[in-house]
């Protein structure tokens, strides 16, 4: 039984007085009680029939977001979610003070979004006028990604941690893991907007004892949901405005930057972008599923030894099912991977290991210093990756026609790289204002330690 | 005072409300899209359970940049407007051009896919009907999505003139949009065109084109023609931008040619010349 005990919010006309005790929360946060749920997820939203709706949302205390309005009548609303379940309360300021939940039934809400339709307008003909100069895909995406974010008016239950977490940054994963014990989070989900699960770490303690990813399900709903819909609505719009354009803005099912799983390697001092390594990481019998461009197995910056993927099934319309750039030993066998129509595929794709970040300097080969044997935490070689898995092994491989900006090298010395990285990093930190000095800067370096390929 | 009311009642509404994506169950009338807008916008995206969600945009006047947005418009079209797409006595120049959605039709992968529709009067011609109707092809076709190639639906704009003939006005893959500037009488329309149908066993075939339509003698015939490279950097990566384009570009006009059967040639500015 849920109870509203306390509506002193229930007036006829409300003035600004009450709008300032809903402010302080006090009164919301003791709108009901629940006989037996301690430890529920509440979720909470006030709305007024005229001009503009109060919205109040939060996680046990409200956090409260008031725009300017003339309402009188009003009609709260409350989802509670507990042990699983959700219960859905509604009361407005001329009935209910007390509700009975006769059943304990579940009931899941939707996305809906409340637009100012004049900010809606000046979203559209702002990112039509920056992508028409400049085709950023990414600024276009960016731009509509914050103004959903910001428009949102209810949520459906399961897909609030997707919301929160990419309200924390537009890249921000569902799960950011940068400890073993952070896996005790992962749930399985079918609604996350950037990648579902980031594993940010230097790995497992030791080849026997690895840090495993294992069981997870990750279904892409975020396709073809409200979310996506609105979105793709907003770019329709702005493509409407550049009909001449030679390209679009995607819709969201081609929103780039979106993995199901990242690996991203990270040792104390030395990060993914100077070579730091990511050891004894097992990722297995996981399964994937998108009709859009998300990646399935992704990692892109530093380096990995004995990482092992397998028996994971994928299957996606991203141009990456499993891409892994800098592996240096490991297995990869037993992966089913389909397209999104179903076919079989074989895009199972290794790299060369990225450094540098922006300056995009990608290493073929390496050296090892006298007194450096294989086995050791400081040997850099590819080795031949053990499985039966179909793979496209572009580890020292430089592509016949490059036409981005990036940089190929033989022959690296990574340890005295990392030594080197400090002093240039500093440097490459003054450069900040003369960006076009960076690669300059990191081509230096780079001729200490490697060849030009 | 405290009033007690059925909670339970209430709920079982709000999940009616708030659960139901509509279903393809049975036929209805179909909504009338009327006039009293500048553009429509129309998309409908299907789930593999045979349920779908609809969204139409009209939007007020040529100024306008935000729409109003309907939902829940589109409903099952009755049998004998889908006996009339694919019949042989219903002329239609895209036949040619979506010859797999013919074959798929004669081979019976259709009978049990959802066709949806609303009515959409293209002119002021009272004695003529339209019906925008769309189908989730590749979803009946191959039991998924490909949105990696195009969206999950097909559209036909399907007109019964006075005489109780069939025409099909139009037929594209996913978006169409509306606009109020009758030429002959009738609403202009823009579509697009994807090279892949042209070619279908082509990997190599990417991007599409927004292409408008404008009215005369009797039919729709296309005035402008705007190629857009969208996904060629993957399939195309060793071709530059401009090469990209022409490719796109190729590949449309001669699709085009295919519908309206001649050749043309596009200008800078997009318009198309017989």
């Amino acid at each position: 039984m849920a109870r509203f005990i306390e509506t002193s919010i229930d007036l006829p006309t409300v003035d600004n007085s009450l709008i300032n005790m809903i402010r302080s929360g006090s009164k919301l946060y003791s709108i009901c009680e629940f006989k037996g749920m301690h430890k529920a997820y509440f979720y909470w939203q006030i709305e007024f029939n005229d001009t503009f709706p109060i919205k109040v949302r939060g996680l046990n205390r409200p956090q409260i977001d008031i725009s300017p309005w003339d309402g009188t009548n009003f009609r709260v609303r409350l989802t509670v979610t507990h042990k699983g379940q959700s219960r859905y309360l509604e009361a407005d300021n001329t009935t209910a003070e007390l509700v009975e939940v006769a059943e304990p039934e579940a009931i899941t809400n939707i996305d809906t979004f409340q637009f100012d339709l004049q900010e809606r307008d000046d979203l559209i003909l702002s990112v039509a006028t920056r992508f028409k100069s400049n085709q950023n895909q990414d600024h276009a995406h960016n731009a509509i990604l914050s103004y959903l974010l910001k428009s949102r008016e209810t949520t459906q239950d399961d897909h609030v941690p997707a919301y929160e977490a990419i309200t924390r940054g537009l890249n921000h994963p569902l799960y950011h893991l940068r400890k073993s014990t952070d896996l005790r989070k992962v749930k399985n989900s079918d609604f996350f907007i950037r990648d579902f699960l980031m594993l940010h770490t230097q790995g497992g303690e030791s080849a026997r004892d690895p840090l495993t990813l294992k069981g997870i399900s990750i279904r892409d709903g975020a396709i073809g949901s409200d979310f996506s819909d609105e979105f793709d609505l907003l770019v329709q719009e702005i493509n409407d405005q550049n009909p001449d354009s030679p390209i679009d803005v995607y819709e969201f099912h081609q929103l780039a930057h979106r993995d199901g799983l990242q690996l991203i390697p990270n040792a104390g001092s030395v990060n993914q972008f100077m070579g730091a390594t990511m050891s004894h990481v097992s990722v297995r019998g996981n399964t994937i599923e998108s009709e859009g461009a998300l990646q399935g197995i992704f990692a892109s910056d530093g380096a990995f030894r004995n990482l092992h993927i397998l028996h994971n099934r994928i299957r996606t319309a991203g141009k990456h099912s499993i891409a892994i750039a800098g592996m240096l030993s490991g297995k990869i066998s037993g992966n089913i991977i389909r397209g999104a129509h179903g076919a079989a595929t074989s895009k199972a794709t290794l790299y060369p290991l990225r450094i540098g970040g922006g300056a995009n300097i990608k290493i073929l080969s390496f050296s090892n210093q006298a007194g450096i044997s294989p086995g050791d935490d400081n040997y850099y070689e590819y080795e031949a990756i053990e499985g039966d898995q179909d793979i496209v092994d572009l580890r020292s491989v430089r592509p016949v026609s490059n036409r981005g900006t990036a940089t190929y090298w033989h022959d690296v010395d990574l340890p005295k790289l990392q030594q080197l990285y400090p002093t240039t990093y500093r440097q490459v930190q003054r450069l900040g204002q003369w960006p076009h000095e960076i690669p300059r800067a990191w081509d230096n370096m780079m001729q200490q330690v490697g060849t030009k390929a | 005072m405290i009033k007690i009311y059925p909670f339970s009642r209430l709920f079982a509404l709000i999940a009616l409300l708030l659960l139901s994506a509509p279903a393809v169950t049975s036929a209805s009338p179909l909504y009338d899209l009327g006039s009293n807008w500048y553009k429509m916008s129309a998309s409908v995206s299907f789930r593999s359970n045979n349920s779908y969600r609809d969204r139409v945009s009209l939007y007020a006047s040529k100024q306008t940049v935000s729409g109003q947005t309907l939902r829940d418009v589109f409903k099952p079209i009755p049998a004998y407007l889908k006996t009339a797409l694919f019949s042989d006595q219903t002329v239609n120049p895209f036949r040619e051009v979506f010859s797999d959605v013919q074959l798929a039709h004669q081979q019976g992968q259709l009978n049990n896919c959802p066709f949806v529709g609303v009515e959409l009067p293209l002119n002021k011609d009272s004695q003529s009907r339209e019906w925008l109707i769309s189908a989730p092809l590749k979803i009946c076709l191959t039991g998924g999505y490909q949105r990696s190639r195009e969206p999950g639906s097909h559209v036909w704009l399907l007109q019964q003139n006075a005489q109780g003939r069939y025409q099909m006005m139009m037929e594209s893959a996913g978006l169409i949009q509306v606009i109020d500037e009758p030429a002959s009488g009738y609403k202009q329309l823009r579509t697009r065109l994807y090279p892949f149908h042209l070619n279908p066993g082509s990997q190599q075939a990417c991007g599409y084109g927004s292409i408008s339509w404008s009215y005369r003698n009797g039919r729709y015939w296309p005035t402008q023609l705007f190629p857009k490279i969208n996904g060629c950097e993957r399939v195309l990566s060793n071709l530059s931008e401009a090469q990209r384009f022409q490719q796109v570009e190729r590949g449309l006009l001669l699709g085009l040619g295919q519908i309206i059967g001649r050749g043309m040639k596009r200008l800078d500015n997009g318009r198309l010349v017989y």
